[in-house]
């Protein structure tokens, strides 16, 4: 099997990147609201960023900013009557590739700060097991796009909170 | 191994739309996520915080994760 390096946000001394994960409803949004402020607070540059999982491109959550390609392809992502792993691979890549952008702005821009992920590797493994209860973590971490073959690191943050409710007390 | 797992590996593995949501549904139950968190501790810190705490309380664990952390 192709060896794939897991660490997409490398070690870099001044990025710090911090995952929040949990079920729907669990208070990951309020959460990341609250900890932003707080690094408002303290003067520390920080993004927020979408993990895992599909985002509008509509700008309304505090993860979305807005973006045409995802507001084009929404519809189609989440219609998955027809290759639903492709168009999660692909899905998944695309938040990779912004991941690593939010990186390298946060390293030009400010010299440092840190990324907020709303969901993460967790969810990937979650998400993936929901297709191939079968397999594993390693497997599920690993995304390849469907057009071009290329295989892109999964995003692990430093930090992962999970938000853990029991399914009664879901908002 | 926990009930979800039972559950998980008797389901067909044929990946229609109802087998999905089954799936979704026994993955989201209690406890499981936990579970599978502790297998993902090598990779990335982490902190399982009892959401139903106040929101604040959470909050505040987690500032001081992150604080210590950074330190």
């Amino acid at each position: 099997m192709e060896q794939v390096n897991y660490i997409l946000l490398e070690k870099m001394a001044k990025i710090y990147s911090l995952g929040m994960d949990g079920l729907n409803g669990s208070g990951k949004g309020t959460q990341i609201e609250l900890f932003s402020k707080y690094l408002d607070s303290i003067s520390e540059p920080h993004l927020i960023a979408r993990g895992d999982g599909v985002r509008f491109g509509n700008g309304i959550k505090i993860y979305d900013s807005p973006s045409k390609w995802w507001s084009e392809n929404i519809d189609w992502l989440l219609d998955k009557t027809d290759n639903p792993q492709d168009k999660l691979n692909l899905q998944y890549q695309r938040l990779s590739r912004e991941a690593e952008a939010l990186r390298r702005k946060l390293e030009r821009d400010f010299n440092g700060g840190v990324i907020l992920f709303d969901r993460s590797f967790p969810s990937r493994v979650l998400t993936m097991r929901q297709y191939n209860p079968g397999i594993s973590i390693e497997d599920s971490l690993q995304s390849r796009n469907p057009r071009n073959g290329i295989c892109v690191k999964p995003i692990i943050p430093d930090l992962t909170v999970v938000l853990d409710v029991p399914p009664g007390n879901l908002t | 191994m926990f009930p979800q797992e039972i559950l998980l590996d008797r389901l067909p593995r044929e990946n229609t739309l109802g087998n999905i949501a089954r799936r979704r549904i026994l993955l989201s139950n209690y406890g499981f996520y936990a579970k599978l968190v502790e297998e993902l501790k090598p990779r990335t810190d982490v902190l399982i915080l009892d959401g139903t705490q106040t929101k604040e309380d959470i909050n505040e664990q987690i500032v001081e994760a992150y604080s210590n952390a950074r330190k």
